[in-house]
Parts: structure tokens; sequence; C-alpha cells
């Protein structure tokens, strides 16, 4: 098991990096977590392209929380096309948003999110969602080894 | 002329039909007075008819006589007078008969009174020769004298200038009566061909005036119909502009109220964490009042995500298409029963729910309702003991009324008007946390589905609140 994998954040709020980086460290997960800004960077880092063309070689990570509402490209775009390449078809992907609109929910589970999950205000509830989360998605759930050249 | 003025239209009506009445009637009373006419005519051609036959009776009369004596007085045998004797008596009557038919005629009158003096004459020699003849005188010089010839055919004379008189004036009468009659045909036919021109004449002129009319009247309504065509597409433009506006200020307010969710919910997260991490990191370092200060920070954070949190469903509520589905209350009631023992395990609260309650309506939206109906009976019996939250329906007055009935703090009437609008409040935060949004939107989804809702209630003797999820019958 690639225990030491990341955990890519797509989130373009600072505090809100700061706030999950806390989390999951206050949950105990020692994951290294890669932060991108954009959708567009999202799918640049995931497809080593762009800026992180360095990454070609590097594995997938482990688990992409995703925000949807993102500059450039929004987190609906990002899903829909990490879905469409083979490469990061199972890749897991965990929507963690403000947003509670059904609009939003039935969007992102009909693009094929693997879980949809509302930030709470209460900083404990979100540490206790972040462990769950951490837990779950990188200890007890098994995802497909991703295809090999995924990069090239 | 025009049609729209309607004293206009009654006047060609009544030249269309009067005109042509009168000059057929004028034709028809010149006829009859013709046919009248020829009436007459035949009548006097009768009467000449009888006159000359007259003429002959005198004429047949004269010459009974005449023969009858000369066969007397040649045979001497009385056997002959007979008819000499026989024609005396009608003469004078026959000939009054014939003065009377000519009457009016004087020279025809003047010709009978010759005839009486001739037959005076006559018989005055007649009378000599029977007297000669009785006596045995000499009366056959009398007769060779010829005077009793002469005075016969003096007389024959008088009759045939009479009947040639009558002949005359008959066939001129005839032939004046032929001809009026051919001119009244002639005239009768001119008449009604010169009637069928003036009427043809005239009911071209009506049709090509009605034509025009009618085509003006047509050019009228075209240029209506063509304004009103306008001015309904120009509704329509402002009909689909003002839905344009409309459906871009909806979704204003959707892409606000998207914004609300997102970005106002950030800022409190941040304040809630960053509290959380200060008082993590230096926690040792700060004074008990601090970490209260920092508590309550916490607290206004958590409750203003709430206050968001109603909001937005307040707005979704309102703004959200309503579907007509059946829906199961019970099933609903119960759900949401079970969630709110789960969250607060440790109250003791009977809910007693009628089974069986189903209604159409949407499920999102009652499910809402539902919530918050039960969730304020769960609330406000959280002070007492022996808790009891009811939902049954009873109908009054032909509708069904759902009811949650509570046995908890209640309140006072007095500002039940208060209690569906938005952030009114009846009892204090401390005792009851609660965000004064839950009952506007119990209230929105209620009148959303066309019904209505009321509350009953006693300070500390529970509330009721009753709802109907349809139209009240008219």
């Amino acid at each position: 098991m690639s225990s030491q994998r990341t955990i890519l954040l797509v989130e373009d709020n600072p505090d809100d990096v700061d706030l999950t980086r806390r989390a999951f460290q206050r949950a105990g997960l020692t994951h290294p977590m890669d932060v991108v800004e954009d959708g567009v960077e999202a799918l640049d880092y995931l497809f080593a392209r762009g800026t992180h063309t360095a990454r070609a070689s590097a594995p997938l990570p482990s688990l992409v929380l995703l925000d949807l509402n993102l500059p450039r490209l929004d987190g609906h775009a990002v899903l829909r096309q990490i879905r469409a390449n083979p490469a990061t078809r199972f890749l897991p992907v965990v929507i963690l948003t403000s947003s509670d609109e059904q609009r939003d929910l039935v969007e992102s589970y009909s693009h094929g999110c693997n879980s949809y999950v509302r930030k709470p205000v209460s900083y404990t509830e979100f540490v206790e969602a972040a462990r769950q989360l951490g837990v779950y998605w990188l200890v007890l759930n098994r995802a497909p080894a991703p295809g090999p050249g995924v990069h090239g | 002329m025009s049609l729209s003025d309607p004293r206009s239209f009654r006047r060609l009506l009544l030249r269309t039909v009067l005109l042509p009445v009168m000059l057929l009637l004028v034709l028809t009373t010149v006829l009859l007075w013709e046919v009248d006419d020829l009436l007459e005519t035949h009548e006097t051609a009768r009467r000449s008819q009888v006159m000359l036959t007259q003429v002959e009776r005198v004429r047949q009369l004269f010459v009974d006589r005449e023969t009858g004596l000369r066969g007397f007085l040649l045979t001497g045998d009385a056997v002959f007078l007979e008819p000499f004797q026989a024609a005396e008596q009608p003469l004078p009557q026959a000939l009054e008969e014939l003065e009377a038919g000519v009457a009016g005629d004087s020279e025809q009158l003047a010709r009978v009174a010759q005839l009486r003096e001739r037959w005076k004459d006559w018989e005055n020699v007649a009378a000599e020769e029977l007297v000669r003849f009785g006596d045995g005188g000499d009366w056959l010089s009398l007769v060779r004298s010829g005077a009793g010839k002469s005075r016969m055919d003096a007389l024959r004379a008088t009759l045939d200038a009479i009947a040639l008189t009558e002949r005359e004036r008959s066939a001129l009468q005839v032939a004046i009566a032929e001809r009026g009659a051919r001119s009244v045909l002639i005239g009768g036919m001119l008449w009604a061909l010169a009637v069928s021109v003036l009427l043809a004449w005239l009911s071209r002129r009506q049709l090509l005036a009605l034509v025009r009319d009618y085509e003006t009247s047509l050019a009228q309504v075209r240029a209506q119909a063509d304004a009103l065509r306008a001015s309904e597409a120009r509704l329509e433009a402002r009909v689909a502009l003002r839905t344009a506006e409309l459906s871009a200020a909806n979704h204003e307010l959707e892409s606000f109220s998207y914004s609300v969710s997102h970005d106002l919910r950030a800022p409190l997260r941040a304040m809630d964490g960053f509290s959380q991490a200060l008082r993590e990191d230096e926690g040792p370092r700060l004074s008990p009042e601090g970490l209260q200060l920092l508590d309550r920070m916490q607290a206004a954070a958590t409750r203003m995500g709430l206050l968001i949190d109603d909001l937005l469903q307040l707005s979704r509520v309102t703004r959200a298409e309503l579907k007509r589905e059946p829906v199961d209350l019970s099933a609903l009631a119960s759900a949401v029963a079970d969630e709110l023992r789960q969250r607060e395990p440790g109250r003791d609260v009977t809910f007693s729910l009628q089974p069986g309650l189903a209604t159409q309506g949407d499920a999102r939206l009652l499910r809402v309702l539902m919530d918050n109906l039960l969730g304020n009976a769960w609330k406000f019996t959280s002070k007492r003991s022996g808790a009891h939250v009811e939902f049954f329906a009873e109908t009054r007055e032909g509708r069904t009324h759902y009811a949650v009935r509570d046995n908890g703090v209640g309140f006072d009437m007095a500002y039940a008007s208060k209690l569906f609008s938005p952030f009114q409040r009846l009892h204090k935060a401390t005792d009851f946390p609660g965000t004064g949004i839950g009952l506007a939107t119990v209230q929105r989804i209620v009148h959303r589905h066309g019904g209505d809702i009321q509350a009953e209630a006693t300070p500390g003797g529970g509330a009721t609140f009753r709802f109907t999820l349809q139209e009240s019958p008219p």
C-alpha cells in the first residue's frame, strides 16, 4: 500500500487550504498534500501538462479533494475531464464544497464523483469529517492500480 | 353612400324595392285600363250587331206588308193578306226599338224619323189601294202609277242608310280599339323594357356602390387587423422582454443564493477554524476569559452558519418548482422522528403518529415542512418530562386538516400573528435556540401547495399547528 502517495487538494481559498491541512493533520493523516488553486491547474497537475510537466513520471495522487466553485474551470468540468480520461477514470474524487444545492449534488454524482461532502462551518465537525474521509479513502478503500503510462 | 350609415342603407333598400314596384303598378294600371277599353269596344260591337238585326227585322216586316198586299190584290184571296196583317202590329214596336238603339246619334235618329214618314206614306197608298179594291174601283191604275213601289223603295233606301252608317260606325270603333290595344301593347312592352333597363342600371349602380363600400370596409378591417397584429406583436415582444428580464432576475437571484451559500460560509469556517487553531496552539498561554471569548466567537460563527442555511432553505422553498406527486406524510413524520431521536438520544419523547396519511404534494418541500414542525415540537418540549408529540389528520368543512400537537411551553396567542414572519421569535434564544425562519418556511410551503396554516396555543399548555395542502373549495 502506497501510504505516502499524495492527496491533491483543489481549493482557491487560502483560509480553507490552511484549515483543511490542519484538519487532516489533526486527524492524524500524514500524507503529503499538494494544493492547486484552479480547475485548469488541477488538470495540468493530473495530466502533467503546462507548469506540471515535471510530474510526468510521478504517480497519481491517492485522493483528489475537489471544490466546485473554482476560478477558470469549475469543479464539475474538472470532474468530467478526470472521468473522460482512461488514466484517471477510477481516481477517487471527493467533492468538498460549501454548496448544499440539489443541482450540484445531482451534477456531481452524474459525472461520477466518489463522495460529496459539505464543508461544515464548525471546525470541530470539519476535523471529524477529514478524519473519516482519510480513514475511509486512504486506509480502508481499495482502488484499482492506476494504468501504466499515465503521463505519456 | 356608405353601408356603415344605417339610414342610407335603408334608403337604398327602399329604392331597390319600391321603385320597381311602383313602375310595375303603373304598367298594370295602364294594362287594366286598356283591357277595360277593349271590353267596352266589344260591347259596342255587340250593340251594333243587335242594331243591324233590328234593321233587318224592320225590313222583313215591311217586306211582309208589301208582299202580303201584292198577293191579295193579285188573287183576291184573303189568305195572302195574313202576313200583311201579322206585320202591322209589331212594326211600331220594332221601330221604337230601332229608335232606342240609335239614341244619341242625331243623324240616325233623323233617318228613323224619315223612316216613320215614309212608312206612313206607304201605308196611305196601301190603304187607298185596299179601299179601291174593296169598292171594286180602279186599284190597278194606282198600282201601275208606281206610287206604292216608289215609297217602298224609299223605305228600303232609308233602312240601307241606317244599316250602312251603323256598320261603318262599328267598323270604325273596332279599328280605334285595335289601334289603341296595339299601341298600349307596344307602349307596355316599351315601358317594361324601359323599367328593366332602368332597374338594371340602378342595380348595377348600387352593386358597384356596394362593392366600393365593401372594399372600403374590407380595407378598414384589414387595417384594423394589421394594427391589432402589430400591437399583439408589440405585446408579445414586451412579454418576451419581461420574461427574459424575470428569468434573468431569477437567474441572478439563484447565483446570489449560490454565492451566499458558498462564499458567506467560507469566512465563518475560517473564523471558527482559526479560533480553534488559536485554542489548540496558544491555549496554555490564554487566560480563562480569553478562552471564553474564543468560545463566544465560535458560537456566533456557528449561529450565523445556521442562519445562512435557514435563509437559503427559505429562498429555495420559494424558488423551487412545485411537483405534485403522491407523498406518505406518515412515513415522512416517522423518518423525521427517528432522526430527532438519533440526534438527541437522551430525550424522552413519545411520538403518536397516525399511520397511512397520504397526500399529493412536493415530497422534498413536505419533508422540510415536517422537519420544521416536528423539530419545533421536539425543541419546545425539551424543558418538561413526559413530552408528547402527535401527528394526525381530521376533516373540517370537507377539507383534510393535518395537525402537529405538542405539550411543550406553548406561546401567548397575542403574538400569533408574528409567528410566521421571518426572524420573529416568541422565546429567548438562550431558552430555545433557533433562527426564527423555520415557521416562515413552513408557511411558504403550505401556501405553495394552495393550503393555509394556523396555530393554537396557551402559554405552558402546548401548541397545535393545523395545515391544509389543497386549495379551499370555491
